[in-house]
Order: structure tokens, then C-alpha cells, then sequence
């Protein structure tokens, strides 16, 4: 497993994530509705809202999953920082990155990865809105823009609270 | 799925706001229509009396609530050509109902539940159709 290197602009992207207040806030139907309808719209099991913290990922939204954060280093979510495209990973088996990735290897078996940024007004990017499958799979090019935009409404949900 | 065309304008009646919103902005952001959303009847009707639109997605009641606008669209009585395309999106549909669809002037029926991936794919017909 490699785990996600610091982006060069991590004390700025970390004040800006901060700056939005959400960290730590309970569930709101307005993150749970994006998340529950990405889960539908694209038949997968787990899909989070998920905010990349200095030591941790934590998840504003979640579906399929019972854990509200995990420990940086296992975040998949921690290598889409560096680009405002989605990373998308099709199967974990092929990727040097993930192969032997605790959460690959063991339950709950990660096969398909896709992140797409969080990016706030400032260019700073918060998280992910990410998909998660148990199976190998690719998304065309109309998946790339149903993702983009429910990543938009996501962002859009974001900074209606915060000073990003 | 960009298009150097010019962006058809298609009016779009739906209740559930994730599903409207989605469909619009995806739509848009792709180059593939600009989407008029209009999340109750009575916003439809109001929209279609000022505006016109090269194809109209309709979002249907049990009990058909939503087909006066298609009656009205084929009256010739908004703004929009009576020959306008039309789809509409139902909950159940027999034989009967798609006949009397039909008989109204509905070009296209999709039956609930769909994915964003299948009212874009209808979208994309219309606005075709368009010319």
C-alpha cells in the first residue's frame, strides 16, 4: 500500500476545510440525499462525503458504511487531493497503490474506487464525494457528469455554511 | 456527449428535486439541452404560457394530473409548437394507459424507476427530434 503523499498546499487546504465548520457536525439530510442518490443512480454499495482532515478522513455522509472516519493513511479519498479530476481506481488488483491495501485485501474488499474532488471556491480541495464497489467496474463518459454534478451539489451544500 | 449544435430548450416537470436538479445540470453541463425545471404542475403551466420549449418531459400523477399540458400543447394553446415532443415519466403503465398516452399525443413513455443515465438518454432524443 502507498499511502497518499502531503499536498504542497496542505496548511492552507487544512484552514480552508477548517474554515467550513462542519468537521465533526451531526448528519444532515441535505449530504444524505446527494450520497443516497449516488448509491442509487449508480448501483453501488458505499459512497461517501468524505473530508480529508490532518490525521484522518471523516465522513459528513455515508452509505453503506458504519464508521464515521478512518485514519489518513487507509484513505483512498487522501489521493484525490492532488487534482481537481476525479481518481478513479477500476479495480484495486491492477493499481500499485492499492493491491495489497488492507481494506483490498480484507473486508470489506475494495474493487472500484472513483473520487471526485471537493473543490472549494478558493481552488483548495476539502475531500471527496466518492463511489465504492466490491466489484471491478468502469464509468462512461455521461457517469463522469452525473458524478460531477452531484459532486457540484455537494461543494454547493459545503461553502453555504462556511467561509471557504 | 457535447454538441456543437445549438442547446435545445426542454422544460422539465418533477417533483423530486434531486432527480430534476441532477437531470438540469448534468444536461447543461454537458452541452446536451438547457433544461427549464419546474417542480409542480402549476409551475409547468405558468412556464409553458410565457415560454417556448422544443420538447417538454413530464412527470405524470396516478391519476394522469400533468396531461392537460399535453392537451394544451397539442391545442396549440402555449407558447411552444403543438407538435412539440413530448415524453412523460409514469409509476405504472398498462396497455390501456399507454393507449390513452397516446391518443393525447405523448411521443414517448418511461416508466419509473429510472436513472438520471435514462431521462439524459431521452433528452438527447428529444432534443434530436428538436431538429
Amino acid at each position: 500500500m502507498k499511502t497518499a503523499p502531503i499536498p504542497e498546499n496542505e496548511k492552507e487546504r487544512l484552514a480552508a476545510l477548517r474554515a467550513l465548520l462542519i468537521l465533526d457536525t451531526p448528519p444532515e439530510q441535505r449530504f444524505d440525499r446527494i450520497t443516497q442518490f449516488a448509491a442509487s443512480e449508480f448501483d453501488v454499495p458505499i459512497v461517501l462525503i468524505s473530508l480529508v482532515d490532518e490525521n484522518r478522513q471523516w465522513f459528513k455522509s455515508r452509505v453503506g458504511l458504519d464508521i464515521c472516519e478512518t485514519s489518513r493513511d487507509l484513505a483512498f479519498c487522501a489521493h484525490a487531493l492532488h487534482s481537481t479530476e476525479p481518481l478513479i481506481v477500476p479495480n484495486t488488483l491492477d493499481d500499485e497503490r492499492f493491491f495489497d491495501h488492507p481494506l483490498v485485501v480484507g473486508p470489506p474488499h475494495i474493487r472500484f474506487y472513483i473520487g471526485a474532488p471537493l473543490v472549494l471556491p478558493s481552488g483548495l480541495i476539502a475531500g471527496t464525494l466518492c463511489l465504492i464497489d466490491m466489484q471491478a467496474r468502469e464509468l462512461d463518459e455521461t457517469d463522469y457528469a452525473i458524478l460531477g454534478t452531484l459532486r457540484d451539489l455537494a461543494v454547493g451544500e459545503l461553502i453555504e455554511r462556511g467561509d471557504a | 456527449m457535447s454538441q456543437t449544435a445549438p442547446k435545445k430548450n426542454l422544460l422539465l416537470l418533477e417533483p423530486d428535486y434531486m432527480l430534476r436538479h441532477t437531470v438540469a445540470l448534468t444536461a447543461r453541463s454537458t452541452g446536451l439541452a438547457e433544461i427549464q425545471e419546474a417542480p409542480s404542475l402549476k409551475t409547468a403551466e405558468e412556464i409553458l404560457r410565457r415560454s417556448a420549449f422544443d420538447g417538454l418531459l413530464l412527470a405524470l400523477g396516478n391519476e394522469d394530473q400533468g396531461l392537460e399540458l399535453v392537451e394544451q400543447l397539442r391545442a396549440g394553446q402555449t407558447q411552444s409548437a403543438a407538435g412539440t415532443a413530448v415524453a412523460v415519466m409514469v409509476s405504472q403503465c398498462n396497455a390501456a394507459r399507454a393507449q390513452k398516452l397516446r391518443l393525447v399525443g405523448v411521443n414517448q413513455i418511461i416508466l419509473r424507476p429510472f436513472k438520471v443515465k435514462t431521462l439524459l438518454g431521452t433528452i438527447q432524443g428529444l432534443s434530436a427530434n428538436a431538429g
